[in-house]
């Protein structure tokens, strides 16, 4: 393939690729858990790999709406997927009957809520929510 | 007078506030006494936000008229205070509340499902262009507690009619499509690492066995191979878990046995063996996901195959890296009679990469099946398509599959299909 035809793709894929909020993102859990959660495990958590805390008990994962700005960056950051795509993987988990973890879609403000509500919650909101985040735990900022 | 006029409306503002949420409240009791619907908790959601969004505009003018420094009285003050944290206890209330209707939500039965329409055609001399209702499919799902959940899946398929004779016999004057249960199915689920399942599920064999849905696979066209080598479902029982060997390496496993294949699968088992297979998966931390495994099955007397003594082995693979996507299954079956000569092997296999950019899927797949290794079976199919993902829940596809026989009297043969297929689930 000649240089120019692979700097014409290159350049085709950089302009259909979308742009990621510059707004901060924080994954919180409750803070009465006290598990050691790397960004590694969020991932597996929000693939339905991983589905109980270290005691035991199943994780509840709070999304947000596929169009909020932040699950677009959580998406694209964390998952390497849009989040059309993360809606589509939890979907068709549920229809093949496979899905592991108890998920719930809730607006950012109610997701702080839940998070510091439920024990075994775990979720993620953007930097707007900050100064809600009484009873939870910040355990990764995705910048 | 003119501060005084703003704390009368703020007052007045909010006793209308309380009025509107001890309605609501009145509302929410006889409405938590019937059966709860998700629009309802939803509404409450809605409600609960804009309660916030009223109390903080209060708060926010409150703060406002001190900032000022306007003289207030000491009586005005209290009364704000006062209906600001009663609101704020409602608001409260209604979390509780929606919290308490949410458990109750989760517990009922769940109604969801898919559907595609399709329009087919291909190169073949002869062959007609065709409108396809494919499938409608309800999903009843029911979250007993933490431990227990049901399932099941009735598939209409090719828009089915069925029309009786009015002579009293009983016939049926016409007869189309299916109306078939593919899944009604009891979970265990212990923990992570032990579960189980009893009634009809989808054979836990590779990958496409049980990802087989319209709206979430690349093609209408599933490979060749697939259910033909593992069967479709099986009736019985499995035991299932997932074991995490360090943060990211994780193995996963399934054993089932049921009653095998065969026409009447969901009432008796038409002999005395029953079928037993295992798939083992790990997944490993290689880009963005990676995992392989095998599958093997047993069947000592496949009713569906002539009773033959059925062994079956595959090998899968699935990975993602970023936007692109790999997945790839083999099979491999044989099949031996008591009379020697009958016996033969059936295999199939197809490797398929996808690239996904933004709303679209784009990708290709090769594949093999030889259903019968004596004689020229062999099928080699080239297949590309792409998929629009209008939204999360709705896909419109495009595919073309390009058929190769081994059979020099066969002709080769294109056929292509275009489709709409939908979750229908929240």
């Amino acid at each position: 393939m000649r240089k120019s035809q692979l700097i014409m793709i290159v350049m085709f894929l950089f302009l259909f690729s979308r742009n990621v909020m510059s707004e901060t993102v924080y994954v919180v859990v409750n803070e009465k858990n006290t598990d050691i959660i790397s960004p590694e495990l969020v991932k597996l958590i929000y693939l339905d790999k991983s589905s109980v805390w270290s005691d035991g008990t199943n994780i509840l994962v709070f999304e947000l709406p596929v169009k909020s700005d932040a699950r677009v960056k959580f998406c694209q950051e964390v998952l390497n997927m849009s989040p059309v795509s993360s809606q589509r993987y939890w979907s068709n988990r549920f229809v093949n009957n496979t899905i592991q973890n108890e998920v719930k879609i809730k607006p950012h403000r109610l997701v702080t809520r839940f998070v510091s509500a439920k024990e075994s919650a775990i979720g993620y909101v953007p930097e707007s929510e900050i100064h809600n985040m009484k009873g939870v735990r910040i355990v990764m900022t995705i910048n | 007078m003119v501060y005084i006029s703003k704390i009368f409306k703020l007052s007045y503002d909010m006793i209308r506030l309380k009025s509107a949420v001890s309605s609501y409240l009145f509302i929410l009791l006889i409405l938590s006494s019937f059966t709860v619907k998700a629009d309802t908790v939803v509404e409450l959601e809605k409600r609960i936000q804009q309660l916030e969004a009223l109390v903080e505009k209060l708060m926010s003018n409150t703060a406002n008229e001190a900032s000022l420094g306007k003289e207030k009285h000491e009586s005005d003050d209290k009364a704000n205070t006062s209906s600001l944290n009663d609101l704020t206890l409602e608001v409260e209330e209604q979390q509780y509340l929606i919290e308490e209707l949410s458990k109750k939500d989760e517990n009922q039965m769940q109604v969801s499902g898919y559907a595609d329409v399709e329009y087919k055609g291909s190169d073949s001399p002869g062959a007609s262009e065709e409108f396809r209702m494919h499938h409608l499919s309800l999903f009843f799902t029911k979250k007993f507690d933490n431990k227990f959940k049901f399932f099941s899946e009735i598939e209409y398929e090719d828009a089915p009619k069925f029309d009786g004779v009015n002579d009293g016999s009983g016939d049926l004057e016409e007869a189309a499509g299916t109306i078939f249960v593919e899944a009604v199915n009891f979970d265990w689920n212990y923990s992570q690492a032990f579960n189980i399942r009893a009634g009809r599920f989808f054979s836990p064999a590779g990958i496409w066995s049980e990802d087989h849905y319209p709206p979430f696979v690349a093609t209408q066209e599933r490979p060749m191979h697939i259910f033909r080598i593992f069967p479709q479902f099986v009736d019985g029982v499995s035991g299932y878990g997932r074991q995490y060997l360090s943060d990211s390496i994780s193995v996963d496993y399934n054993v089932f046995l049921g009653n095998g294949e065969s026409s009447v699968s969901g009432k008796k088992d038409l002999n005395s063996n029953k079928a037993t297979g295992f798939r083992g998966r790990i997944q490993l931390p290689i880009w963005d996901e990676f995992s392989f495994g095998f599958t093997f099955y047993n069947d000592n007397e496949d009713s569906a195959n002539g009773n033959a003594d059925k062994f079956a082995h595959g090998y899968h693979l699935e990975a993602r890296y970023h936007n692109f996507s790999l997945q790839g299954e083999y099979a491999f079956a044989n099949l031996t009679f008591s009379d020697d000569s009958l016996d033969y092997d059936r295999e199939g296999f197809y490797a398929q990469v996808k690239y996904h950019l933004n709303d679209w899927d784009i990708g290709y797949r090769y594949d093999f099946y030889d259903a019968n290794s004596i004689g020229v079976n062999t099928i080699k199919r080239n297949s590309v398509f792409v998929n629009f993902h209008v939204n999360e829940a709705m896909t419109l596809k495009g595919e073309y599959h390009k058929n190769q026989y081994q059979d020099s009297l066969v002709d080769d043969v294109g056929f292509y299909t275009f489709s709409i297929s939908t979750y229908l689930g929240n």
